[in-house]
């Protein structure tokens, strides 16, 4: 199927992004004909798809479950005030469609799971992964092999953050990083909305530019970040032969 | 002297240090230093037999020492060994 070129609206509303000169109107087209999936639109994920909606990113598939908190407030910035104890999935929905209307979203309420992962994964062209549970993530990172397709693993806890880029058979995949969870790892972590929002942000150029092929991803490298003192690294990781998801891949070049 | 960056989460059991500073040849003579300066910070990097945890990573400047001499990897004055345990938070 070709590409569906840019209106004369899009033009308009892209303008200034599409003066960065390897990026351009075909880059633009390309974010205009992708799918992005960004599992749980909490903390890390509303500002993902906030800036991809904003970016004109073509088609977000969304999973968030449950409804508004009075404690979602501090950094969930797609959720507000006055829709509190309603969906947070509709309230996620309705801003993305503010900022952009043009956008086609598919909204689930509920949280990814080893049941309906293959699903969700099936209608994207690149998942951004920002679920605070293991077994959410794992989950994914085993659909997002299976199916080859680009993953994006933003993660953070209190001032710290770390952000990689998995493509399947090429680089590392989160369990060739981490095979298993802290057991000690708990659902409520301390967090700034202003430290999820910026490894979100980097999440969001990250899938901007692999799907319009700019730059060089994180592919192989983990940026390992601390906000308390400003200390960012970024460290090779390697893929393990015997890692149970990704093990049984070949290279790819 | 080898500087040892500590992930916030394990802060609490080294006496809320974000960096420790040990003197040590190699990567397992440090992380013995570091567990016996810190006993608490033990089963958050050793199982019960003395490997080092699944889900967490050790890296001598950016490099894992999976990918160099595991324990025995050497240190310099100037290298910096980062702990990197899985986190999740989104
Ligand atoms: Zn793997």
């Amino acid at each position: 199927m070709p590409p569906t070129p840019l209106t004369d609206e899009e033009r308009a509303v892209y303008e200034w992004q599409m003066w960065v000169p390897d990026f351009g109107e075909s880059g633009q087209e390309k974010l205009k004909n992708a799918s992005v999936m960004v599992s749980r639109v909490g903390g890390v994920g509303s500002v993902v798809a906030y800036e991809l909606a904003a970016a004109g990113v073509g088609k977000l598939v969304l999973a968030h479950a449950g409804n508004i908190k009075p404690s979602d407030l501090n950094r969930q910035l797609l959720m507000t005030h006055d829709c509190l104890g309603k969906p947070r999935i509709d309230s996620i929905k309705r801003r993305l469609l503010d900022l952009n209307p043009r956008l086609e979203i598919v909204a689930v309420g509920e949280n990814v799971s080893e049941s309906n992962a293959a699903g969700l994964v099936e209608q994207c062209d690149l998942i951004v992964d920002c679920a605070p549970l293991f077994p959410e993530r794992f989950a994914m990172n085993r659909q997002a092999v299976l199916q080859n397709k680009p993953l994006v693993e933003c993660a953070m806890y209190e001032l710290e953050a770390h952000i990689t880029t998995v493509v399947p058979g090429k680089s590392p995949c989160l369990q060739c990083i981490w095979p298993e969870n802290p057991p000690t790892w708990k659902r409520q972590f301390p967090v700034f909305g202003a430290v999820s929002g910026t490894v979100a942000c980097m999440g969001a150029i990250e899938a901007i530019k692999l799907i319009s092929n700019i730059g060089d991803p994180l592919t192989g490298r983990l940026v390992r970040m601390d906000l308390r003192d400003m200390d960012f690294k970024t460290m090779k990781v390697t893929r393990r032969k015997d890692c149970p998801v990704c093990g049984s891949m070949g290279e790819k070049s | 002297m080898t500087r040892i960056k500590l992930p916030t989460v394990y802060r609490v059991y080294a006496g809320d240090n974000r960096s420790v500073e040990i003197e040590a040849g190699d990567v397992g003579k440090l992380l013995d230093a570091l567990t016996q300066q810190y006993p608490d910070l033990k089963p958050h990097l050793f199982d019960n037999d003395g490997e080092l945890l699944s889900f967490v990573n050790v890296f001598v400047n950016d490099d894992n020492i999976r990918d160099l001499d595991g324990n025995a990897t050497e240190l310099g004055e100037r290298d910096e060994v980062f702990l990197v345990p899985a986190m999740a938070g989104g």
